[in-house]
Order: structure tokens, then C-alpha cells, then sequence
């Protein structure tokens, strides 16, 4: 009885599952109303992170800390042997932890 | 033919609107005739609510893991639009209006798909023209619209048997 009512609904639907719809103009009406992808969080984000970036480059006199490490960067070159710097690691996490910030704040917008 | 992830990849990647327009081409049908089954025929809210879900896949592209095809995750967007739709404006489940039709090519056998299609709960009739006009097997149907497998078997069996009651007494079992 099921594989009846089976066979007569897909002889019923087997012209509608072959049938294609036309274009017609469909692709460019949805082009034309593409938003910019770049949307004003992203950008607002973005500028947070260098107005916070600037701060702390200036606070902590930045540009002393980078020629610091410059320097010792190019005496221990020839070293071979790797060395933990707390500094570097610092800085690595906090560029991470804003990335991975927004990253977050990105994916909590899309519902897909 | 490029890949639909090659495509996705360029789109999420560097914005390539070139990628996504051959996004569009390549699946507006399935999914403007998933709407078309739906709203049992209005061609106009089938593509506004077919146009509503390419500008999100754009902008969720980024989104897309890859896990299921790009065409299973369209429909999945396609659903909930449709799902927030049918929400918003409250549609009724008894669907009792006569369908109107802009062609008259195969305009007795599409009235009767929709009349058939309107006697079933949107739930029902979404699970039946998933399987049955777009081909996708219960697992996929279950990703599509979030509903557990037994919930959308009891769909298919529920909604298969209202069709074929209908079609039995409108003489399609002897044709």
C-alpha cells in the first residue's frame, strides 16, 4: 500500500522535480542588491583596535621597547639556542586575543 | 566548471562578485522552486524570499565550513527564511486559496500539485517537495530544517498519505 502511494506521488511530482526555472533576469536583480561586505562593525573593530594600539604605543614608549628589541634581536643572531622572551609572548597574545575577539563578535552575527 | 567550494573560497576570501554571481546562476532554480512549492505558486514572494536568501549566503559565506554541500547549506538558509517569513506574517496552515498561474504551459498539472500540496501543514509540505521535487534523502532533510529524522519520517508518511488520498480521488491512480 505505502510503496503504491510511494510510486503514484513520484510519477505524480516527476515532472516538477525535472522542471528548471529560468533565469530571466533573476541573477542580476540579486547582484544589483548585494551589500558591501564590509559592514560598519567590522570597520568600527578595526579602528578600536589601532586607537587601543596607539595608546599603549605611546604609554609605554613603544618605540624604545622596539629598538630594544632590535638590537637584541640582531646580537643574538648567530645564537642559535631558542630563548623565551616574556615580552614578545606578551605582545603575540595580545594581538591574538583581539583577533580572536573579533573573530568571536563576527560569528555570533551570522546565524548560517 | 569550477568547483562550488572554489567559488565560496573566492567569494569569502577576497569579495570576488564575479564568484558569487556564478553562485547564484548555478542554483537560483532549486532554490526559487523551493519557494514556488512553498507559497503554493506566487512566483513574486518566491523571489523576494529567493533573493533575501542569496544576500544572506553572501554575507554569511564566511560561515560556511564546508561540513555539508553548499547546495544543503543554501537550502538551509532558503528554510529559515522562509521559516521567519511564514513566522512574521503568520501564515495560516490551512491553506485554502486557488493558486494563480503566469503560464499556461503544464498549468493543469502544476494548479494540481498545488491544490495537493495545500492540503498539507508546512512542515509536511516542506518535507514532501524536499524528497520528492528537489530529490534529498531524510538525512539531508533533517540538516536542512533542524528537524530530528523521526520527526521528518513522520512528516513524509503523514503528508505522503494526504497526497495520495488526493490523488486517488482525483483519479490519478488510473491514469
Amino acid at each position: 500500500m505505502t510503496e503504491d502511494n510511494d510510486l503514484l506521488l513520484q510519477q505524480f511530482f516527476s515532472g516538477a522535480a525535472k522542471e528548471q526555472v529560468a533565469d530571466n533576469g533573476f541573477t542580476e536583480r540579486v547582484m544589483q542588491q548585494l551589500p558591501s561586505r564590509i559592514n560598519w562593525f567590522v570597520r568600527l573593530w578595526t579602528w578600536c583596535c589601532l586607537a587601543v594600539f596607539a595608546v599603549l604605543f605611546v604609554v609605554f614608549h613603544g618605540w624604545e621597547l622596539l629598538a630594544m628589541q632590535l638590537e637584541v634581536f640582531l646580537r643574538t643572531l648567530t645564537v642559535e639556542s631558542f630563548t623565551f622572551n616574556p615580552l614578545v609572548f606578551a605582545t603575540a597574545l595580545f594581538g591574538l586575543l583581539f583577533v580572536g575577539v573579533g573573530e568571536v563578535l563576527l560569528s555570533e552575527k551570522s546565524t548560517y | 566548471m569550477t568547483p562550488d567550494l572554489s567559488l565560496v573560497a573566492q567569494v569569502a576570501v577576497s569579495g570576488n562578485r564575479r564568484a558569487f554571481d556564478e553562485l547564484v546562476r548555478r542554483y537560483q532554480s532549486p532554490v526559487r522552486r523551493f519557494f514556488l512549492n512553498q507559497t503554493l505558486g506566487d512566483s513574486q514572494l518566491s523571489d523576494d524570499l529567493a533573493q533575501d536568501t542569496f544576500i544572506k549566503a553572501y554575507t554569511n559565506i564566511a560561515s560556511f565550513r564546508g561540513l555539508a554541500s553548499f547546495q544543503t547549506w543554501l537550502m538551509r538558509i532558503a528554510y529559515n527564511v522562509f521559516y521567519d517569513y511564514t513566522r512574521s506574517h503568520r501564515m495560516t496552515e490551512d491553506v485554502d486559496r486557488v493558486p494563480e498561474q503566469s503560464s499556461q504551459a503544464s498549468a493543469a498539472l502544476k494548479m494540481d500539485i498545488y491544490a495537493a500540496l495545500a492540503l498539507l501543514k508546512p512542515d509536511e509540505r516542506t518535507c514532501i517537495t524536499l524528497q520528492l521535487i528537489d530529490g534529498y534523502d531524510i538525512a539531508q532533510i533533517a540538516r536542512i530544517t533542524e528537524m530530528k529524522e523521526g520527526t521528518v519520517k513522520s512528516h513524509l508518511s503523514r503528508g505522503k498519505e494526504k497526497m495520495a488520498n488526493y490523488l486517488k480521488k482525483n483519479g490519478y491512480d488510473r491514469r
